[in-house]
């Protein structure tokens, strides 16, 4: 019996690594993309002839994308005065090269976590009312 | 040794009050003159704004998973809008920092496929129903739907 037992396990055992002798491979590939992301930090406020700061930071972008912030398809923004909404003021973005953002020159553009500096500056004040000027800015981010 | 030793302590006191009084001097100019400029005339405040480039939503429902949240780190509220081609398929209300939406209900539903979405991001004063409006932000995203 214990004879007949030995050889039912040998058998057993050579049965099976010849299995995994004639086994054929196959290969599989696990693949996942992992979405980009990012913060942005802009200003809550931005004070006329004053420095500010657009920032990217905890950039996970593929490599070749580019993080593009403007100021969408204008050129400039314009700010009212309360008193008189009539004659508001164009507001250009400087950058800190001197050259100004528009629809074709972002302001700033990001591979990788960093901070770029702008101003914002009014061209022609003749016909400004004496008085507090507001606007907003929707900043317009791409990542491409 | 006795008159030595009036000597030190007269010099000593001498120069006490010579160093007390280039301290009152310095200290006097410096409140004609201001302090150093660091580069920074105001206080400028900022927000900080999760980007999203890829939403995955579910075809054919309103309930949609969708995670944002307002970093505790702002001062601001921030209102998202998500608008395909002018039209508003979601708005939130005003979220203040350190809270964030798990799930939100659309305007209507999506069918299977990939959307262009301006996902928008405006930032509001901290207390509801605040009339302060600050800058905001405009991400190009892309939501799949399936």
């Amino acid at each position: 019996m214990r004879t007949l037992c030995r050889m039912l396990v040998t058998s057993l055992i050579v049965i099976a690594l010849a299995c995994v002798a004639n086994a054929d491979e196959y290969e599989s590939t696990v693949i996942y993309t992992a979405d980009d992301s990012y913060f942005i930090e802009i200003p809550e406020t931005i004070v006329v002839g004053e420095p500010a700061h657009i920032t990217a930071s905890e950039v996970n972008i593929a490599d070749g994308k580019t993080i593009s912030v403007s100021l969408g398809s204008v050129d400039y923004i314009q700010i009212y005065n309360q008193k008189d909404t009539s004659k508001p003021l164009d507001v250009y973005f400087e950058k800190e090269d001197g050259t100004r953002a528009n629809t074709s020159t972002p302001l700033a553009t990001f591979d990788s976590d960093g901070s770029r500096e702008f101003t914002a500056v009014v061209n022609d004040t003749t016909n400004a009312i004496a008085g507090e000027y507001s606007g907003r800015v929707m900043f317009e981010v791409y990542c491409e | 040794m006795k008159r030595e030793n009036i000597y030190i302590s007269i010099i000593l006191v001498l120069i006490i009050i010579l160093i007390l009084l280039a301290f009152l001097a310095i200290y006097k100019r410096s409140k004609d003159t201001g302090i150093k400029w660091n580069g920074e005339t105001r206080d400028t405040r900022y927000v900080k704004i999760p980007s999203f480039t890829e939403i995955y939503f579910n075809a054919d429902t309103k309930i949609q998973a969708f995670n944002f949240f307002n970093p505790s780190s702002n001062n601001c509220s921030m209102m998202i809008a998500l608008v395909k081609d002018g039209e508003v398929y979601y708005e939130s209300d005003a979220i203040r920092p350190g809270y964030e939406l798990r799930e939100i209900k659309l305007n209507k539903t999506l069918d299977c496929g990939d959307y262009q979405f301006t996902y928008i991001v405006e930032c509001c004063g901290d207390e509801p129903n605040a009339q302060e409006e600050y800058n905001g932000v405009n991400f190009n995203t892309t939501i799949h739907v399936r």
